[in-house]
């Protein structure tokens, strides 16, 4: 099963998808067409610089320096903990995301949670009721579900729940209550899917020979499929789950714009938008780096799920 | 049960039906609608701001004075237009790559995967939103970073497929009747990708109108004044509380758009259904 | 035996039916038998017979088909009319189940211990909460568990699990298949039932674990006064172990009743017809009986279901059902025309040949080869050719490292499924190739094919060496034809019977006129009318694909054809129609055979010579004559001993554990962990091949072997020549047999 060796081993993997994930950070700045130098000087001040504006912009931030030596330099200032300076705030780009982070996490977890607790339940029973109306609305769920933008979906939560019925702030950072409609607005694209992948994983597992053996030891119905049909028809669900947190992560950019929360999303695109390179570097890197642990965590946590899946396994 | 499935078939025939029928609308309208529409989609008329809907303008009109459902018909063209080309450009490429990989195996194999890895290291959206940022925001630049990010799953299911087929005995039986290479490949283990291909592409076209919106509602895709269901959702949010059509009709259009591939999508699966295949031939 | 007035279990008029697109499937229709406590009845039939589906009703496990006429009296009570709820709980307490595929049948995210503990608890508690099942803290009861847990081991160890302390809490995927069935076993006595049922418990199991877990079940069953209804396919399963038969076909029964009367004397033109298929003892490479026709896809709702098939069928069987006709105590047969039913010769088990003639063809078409079938083909060393295929030294190494991370560690694990292989086939001959799973046969067969390269040794084809597919010229590919395993796997899903049968005559060039004049002579080589050409592989039944991918093997007129398991995965009925028609080929065409199968009784019949392979050795070859009558090597013997038959004098001789894993085979010889012969020595020194006679053998002590057997095979023979003219009673479970060393 589980051992100190294949954490060493998954970590080791991920630390080299992670260099792989920086050096493409990192090298993003280059694809700007023309000269990344001259392009952020112009966002900067909105008119053409000059050519000593120019040189003296790229020397001041390393822009002469072969590529590998830019890079190095970066890579080893992040881990002194120094992502560099906001071209536009000036603000060093690591306060700015510690700043940021809190929101965002906040808002992916609670979009999970709403997911997961929306989606299970609601696919066993489509699996178990499998035909009747019970499954017929959760399959229009799913459905309806998956195909909602969730900005648009955000905008209806506001106007129905904030400016009709007045229960939910309309936009903000704060308690709870300002959770909620983020949360909703984001989480259910992702409890749809879960919701059709359980659904078909639970009906496999319910064809199962091993459910029958379950029955033929007299095991009441519930306990059959709570514990020995949905253990099984979760393990593929996990997988997906980690990746939909990559859907969360993104759908959370834009979640934040509709609702107006500064978080990391809202920052990533100012910054697009202001060619502030060291801060889109900065939050592409951290957010890749919470989704490449999250997904570490994922496959650790699938392996103590299933215990057919022996140390070492397939990195495909 | 049986009888069920085969009351579950019927049903899910006409969902998949429903489908058919929402694309073939939206391609009728894309293709002709524009045409037929009597107002000009950008042209701005400011003294018939935010109207309600009205016979004249049965979906309003939005800040600007705009007709909504001119932008709309409009929009279908552009959203769809994205959709197919940018579709076309994952399926060459993941199509390739997975054919590759799978047949050749190897080290060749091994770096394709890798890279596949690595790209999935990106939160796709967040991806494609900084590719797309970055090379300027524009509607060719969102295609570009989609198409960019979205490869990979056809790559995956592509290689899995060849490497499947690769293990299967009639495989073997047509080498030994001296199958040449090509032949085999072309009779044996391309069928089998088209399937799940095609299933995937369908439901791709969904995702792709919807994360098009999502660029362009956060303004790095298509750049007012052009006719986008995003560009319009972002330009009505300020409106929210006195106009919602100019919300609400992009989301619906939206909304019915990615359905409609959806089940048309889904509905091909059970037609086509991999599943079901690959359980026969395993026995 | 002696019976009490009400039986244990009493089936009447039962009928399941699913429901299907073309209206309701009737699987079991009418079915009528009863078990007494402590009794052992056997349900027989091929596939389709609905004896699993009767089964399954019995327990509720029938869903999604449904119960809709009939009876189900346990002890008193009927399970069809009482509510879920005391159906469930009559499963648990009181009825055990034990599944085919034990594989399958055990969930893989438990533990063993748990999956016991559980059906231990469910005896114990009224009501099952989920919480306490789901071990949640607070709900559930940490010291009732753990107490369950340790009688699991208990259980563990009754069923023979060695070591059950520790492996309590392995998970199924690491027992093997036998181990896991033993799991299984425990898990279905758990509560002491008073009935097991055994749904073909034995099926997916290699031959030498089968015995050992019947011998389990009558063990276990014995001491407990626990009645069992052992659902098989296999008659010498039946006769061996049961007390009763039920006889089913098409969803009814045949005929019921003392298992040596309905086997040694059948009367029921089914019961015959099944009994006379066998290989069991009828001659080398003979003709075999068969049934006409196959099962057909639905069944008429009146009439004798067996109706299309029988020999004896007259305008009554199709229109009326047949009546129910007592014959003597206990003894029940179904049908209509048994006075038209000319006795058996004196009952003697003796029938093949000219007796049977007019049930061999299902065309009609009378064969020109049944005159000289049993006559012997010319022996190898009279046409004096060279090997039409030879191999020396073959191996085959598999890197199973798991990842690359690991290779580059160093800690790479190979996998020897072959080792060292030579052979040679002459034209004319039947090679056959005996092993249990993991054997490396199936290896072996693709690095004869090509399919996979050696990692040493030389094949040659024609006297030329030849490489793997890839590098064989079209000629030499066409000398050899190919009928792979899983035949259903090994043709294209979209091609037709058509396409499937001239892919090979496309690849070398034949036009479409010579190719469809070929594909339409090959159709009826093999017995197949010429509208099958445009079916496709789902509309075919398992005999009729076995006969396409005969015919497509036939297809460039080869001279070597390789048999993958050619009759493995079909009932009884059908496997004699292909094996005789396996004999009519070769007989016609001069073909040389490769034969591979798990199934003793099939090479023996088959085959001139025969290889006996076991993780990955060769561990005894020879004439096929000499090996199964005089068997050199204990593993042969072994074998031979753990097929069950209907006319053998006692049940099938278990061999204890399992095949090893080829990853980490054991020291010295291989078979040493099992062998029951071992000496100290084996541990240490690999045997080497060592000639006995006419065979080769892989033992320490094969000569020492091969005498003790020709003793044994003459007392066997004796003993055989008694039964015939005695019909010695076969011995029911838990009678006179030998435990194993
Ligand atoms: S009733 Fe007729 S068809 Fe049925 S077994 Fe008897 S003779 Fe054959
Ligand atoms: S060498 Fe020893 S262990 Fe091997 S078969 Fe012979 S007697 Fe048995």
């Amino acid at each position: 099963m589980i051992s100190a060796e294949y954490i060493a081993y998954r970590i080791g993997t991920s630390s080299l998808v992670l260099v792989c994930v920086s050096v493409l950070t990192f090298g993003m700045m280059y694809l700007t067409p023309g000269d990344p130098a001259r392009a952020i000087l112009y966002h900067q001040t909105g008119q053409q610089p000059s050519a000593e504006a120019v040189t003296a912009f790229r020397e001041e931030h390393g822009f002469n320096e072969p590529f590998p030596v830019q890079y190095w330099n970066w890579i080893t200032d992040i881990f002194r903990g120094d992502f560099g300076t906001s071209f536009r705030t000036n603000r060093p780009v690591a306060t700015m995301i510690v700043d940021a982070i809190p929101a965002t996490l906040e808002l992916a977890i609670a979009a999970m949670v709403v997911a997961l607790v929306v989606a299970i339940p609601t696919g066993v029973a489509s699996a178990v009721y499998r035909g009747t109306w019970i499954d017929q609305a959760s399959q229009l769920f799913a459905l309806a579900g998956v195909s909602m933008p969730n900005f648009w979906l955000g905008y209806l939560l506001i106007i129905v729940f904030a400016l009709h019925l007045g229960l939910f702030p309309v936009s903000g950072t704060g308690g709870l209550s300002y959770l909620v409609l983020p949360a909703i607005a984001l989480g259910t694209g992702m409890a749809a899917i879960v919701t059709r992948l359980v659904r078909t994983s639970m009906l496999d597992v319910l064809d199962a020979e091993y459910v029958d053996t379950a029955r033929s030891k007299g095991l009441t119905e519930r306990i059959v499929i709570y514990k020995h049909a949905l253990r099984n028809a979760l393990i593929p669900v996990i997988t997906v789950v980690g990746l939909q947190f990559g859907f969360v992560l993104s759908g959370a950019v834009v979640i934040e714009i509709v609702f107006q929360r500064p978080g990391l999303g809202m920052m990533l695109v100012d910054a697009i938008f202001a060619r502030d390179f060291p801060v889109v570097q900065g939050v592409v890197l951290v957010i890749s780096v919470l989704f490449i642990v999250t997904n570490l965590l994922v496959d650790l946590s699938y392996r103590v799920l299933d215990p057919r899946v022996e140390l070492g396994g397939e990195n495909a | 049960m049986v009888g069920n499935s085969a009351v579950a078939e019927l049903r899910s025939n006409r969902l998949t039906l429903v489908g058919a029928i929402i694309v073939g609308i939206l391609g009728f309208v894309a293709i002709v609608g524009p045409t037929v529409v009597p107002y000009d989609p950008t042209a701005q008329d400011l003294s018939n701001r935010l109207q309600p809907p009205s016979l004249a303008h049965p979906l309003g009109t939005d800040q600007l004075g705009r007709d909504v459902t001119t932008r709309l018909v409009y929009g279908t063209r552009v959203s769809l237009g994205i959709a197919i080309a940018v579709t076309t450009i994952r399926v060459v490429i993941g199509t390739i790559v997975g054919l590759v990989a799978g047949y050749a195996g190897g080290w060749v194999d091994e770096l394709f995967m890798r890279l596949v890895d690595i790209q999935l290291a990106f939160p796709g959206l967040v991806l494609a939103l900084v590719v797309a940022g970055i090379l300027g925001p524009s509607l060719r630049n969102v295609m570009i970073a989609l198409a960019i990010v979205g490869w990979t799953t056809y790559a995956r299911v592509v290689r899995g497929s060849v490497l499947s087929r690769k293990k299967r005995r009639y495989v073997d039986a047509a080498r030994l009747f001296g199958t040449p290479r090509r032949r085999l490949f072309k009779r044996h283990l391309l069928p089998g990708v088209i399937n799940p291909v095609i299933v995937i592409a369908t439901l791709n076209l969904g995702t792709v109108v919807l994360a098009t919106a999502g660029l362009s509602f956060i303004g790095l895709g298509a750049q007012p004044p052009t006719p986008e269901w995003g560009t319009m959702l972002a330009g009505g949010r300020e409106y929210v509380r006195s106009a919602w059509w100019i919300v609400n009709a992009p989301g619906v259009a939206i909304m019915l758009t990615v359905l409609g591939f959806n089940l048309l999508g889904d509905g091909l699966r059970d037609i086509l259904d991999p599943k079901q295949q690959a359980r026969v031939e395993e026995v | 035996m002696a019976r009490s007035s009400a039986p244990l279990l009493s089936v009447e008029n039962l009928e399941t039916q699913f429901a299907d697109s073309g209206g309701s499937v009737r699987a079991v229709d009418g079915v009528t038998f009863t078990v007494d406590s402590g009794e052992v009845v056997g349900l027989v039939g091929e596939s389709g017979s609905g004896k699993s589906v009767t089964a399954r009703s019995i327990i509720g496990l029938e869903d999604p088909g449904e119960i809709v006429g009939g009876s189900i009296r346990f002890d008193g009570t009927d399970l069809t009319g009482v509510e879920d709820r005391i159906r469930r709980q009559y499963r648990g307490d009181r009825i055990g189940m034990v599944f085919q595929d034990p594989t399958a049948t055990l969930n893989p995210v438990f533990d063993v211990g748990e999956q016991i503990a559980e059906a231990l608890r469910t005896h114990d508690v009224d009501k099952p909460r989920l919480g306490d099942y789901m071990h949640l803290p607070f709900a559930t009861d940490r010291s009732a568990w753990a107490d369950h847990r340790k009688r699991a081991i208990e259980l563990m160890e009754q069923v023979d699990i060695a070591d059950a302390s520790d492996r309590v809490g392995d998970y199924p995927h690491e027992f093997s298949g036998g181990m896991a069935q033993r799991a299984m076993l425990a898990i279905a006595l758990a509560s002491d039932p008073d009935l097991l049922i055994a749904d073909e418990p034995t099926t997916a199991l290699d031959t030498t674990t089968q015995a050992t877990i019947l011998d389990q079940l009558d063990t276990l069953v014995t001491g407990h006064d626990t009645a069992v209804l052992l659902v098989t396919h296999n008659l010498g399963i039946v006769a061996e172990r049961c007390d009763r038969v039920v006889v089913l076909y098409g969803g009814q029964v045949m005929e019921r009743g003392p298992t040596e009367q309905v086997l040694t004397d059948p009367e029921h033109p089914y019961t015959r017809g099944l009994l006379e298929c066998l290989i069991d003892d009828s001659e080398r490479q003979s003709k075999l009986a068969t049934i006409d026709g196959t099962v057909p896809e639905r069944f008429a709702e009146t009439g004798c279901p067996f109706a299309s098939r029988c020999e004896y069928a007259t305008d009554d069987c199709h229109d009326t059902d047949p009546p129910v006709v007592d014959r003597g105590p206990d003894h029940e047969i179904v049908c209509g025309e048994l006075e038209a039913i000319p006795e058996r010769d004196d009952g003697s088990m003796e029938r093949h040949g000219e007796t049977n003639d007019q049930t061999v063809m299902a065309d009609g078409r009378s064969d020109s080869t049944t005159a000289d079938t049993t006559a012997p083909r010319a022996s190898p060393d009279e046409q004096g050719t060279e090997p039409i295929i030879a191999a020396t030294n073959l191996s085959k190494r598999f890197e199973t490292t798991d990842s690359w991370y690991e290779r580059l560690r160093g800690n790479q694990q190979y996998l020897d499924a072959v080792e060292d292989v030579s052979l040679a086939v002459n034209r004319g001959e039947t090679l056959g190739i005996v092993g249990e799973s993991a054997s490396g046969k199936s290896t072996l067969v693709d690095l004869l094919l090509g399919l996979e390269t050696p990692t040493t040794g030389q094949i040659e084809l024609a006297g030329e060496p030849v490489g793997v597919v890839d590098d064989r010229s079209t000629d030499q590919l066409a000398q050899v034809g190919v009928v792979f395993q899983h035949t259903r796997g090994s043709i294209n899903p979209r091609a037709t019977v058509e396409d499937a049968i001239a892919e090979p005559l496309r690849e070398q060039g034949w036009d479409a006129d010579r190719r469809t004049e070929r594909v339409e002579k090959l159709l009826e080589l093999v017995n197949l009318a010429p509208h099958h050409a445009d079916r496709r592989r789902h509309e075919l039944s398992g005999g009729q694909l076995q006969r396409v991918a005969i015919a497509r093997a036939l297809a460039l007129e080869p001279q070597l054809v390789v048999l993958d398991e050619p009759v493995s995965a079909l009932d009884v009925s059908i496997r004699a129609k292909i094996l005789n028609l396996l004999q009519e080929l070769q007989d016609r065409l001069g073909l040389t055979y490769i034969v591979v199968s798990h199934n003793l009784s099939v090479i023996g019949h088959i085959a001139d010579r025969a290889l006996v392979m076991y993780a990955g050795q060769i561990m005894e070859r020879g004439p096929t004559e000499t090996l199964f009558e005089r068997p050199s090597h204990p593993y042969t013997a072994s074998l031979l001993e753990a097929i069950s038959s209907v006319t053998s004098d006692g049940p099938a001789e278990p061999l204890p554990g399992s095949v090893p894993s080829a990853v980490d085979p054991p020291s010295g010889c291989r078979f040493h962990t099992r062998c029951p012969a071992a000496e100290p020595k084996c541990e240490r020194e690999e045997p080497p091949i060592e000639q006995v006679d006419e065979t080769q053998s892989r033992c320490h002590f094969a000569c020492e072997i091969a005498a003790d057997s020709v003793q044994s095979a003459e007392s066997v023979t004796d003993a055989d020549r008694h039964a015939d003219e005695h019909q010695s009673a076969p011995p029911t479970i838990g009678s006179n047999h030998s435990k194993n060393p």
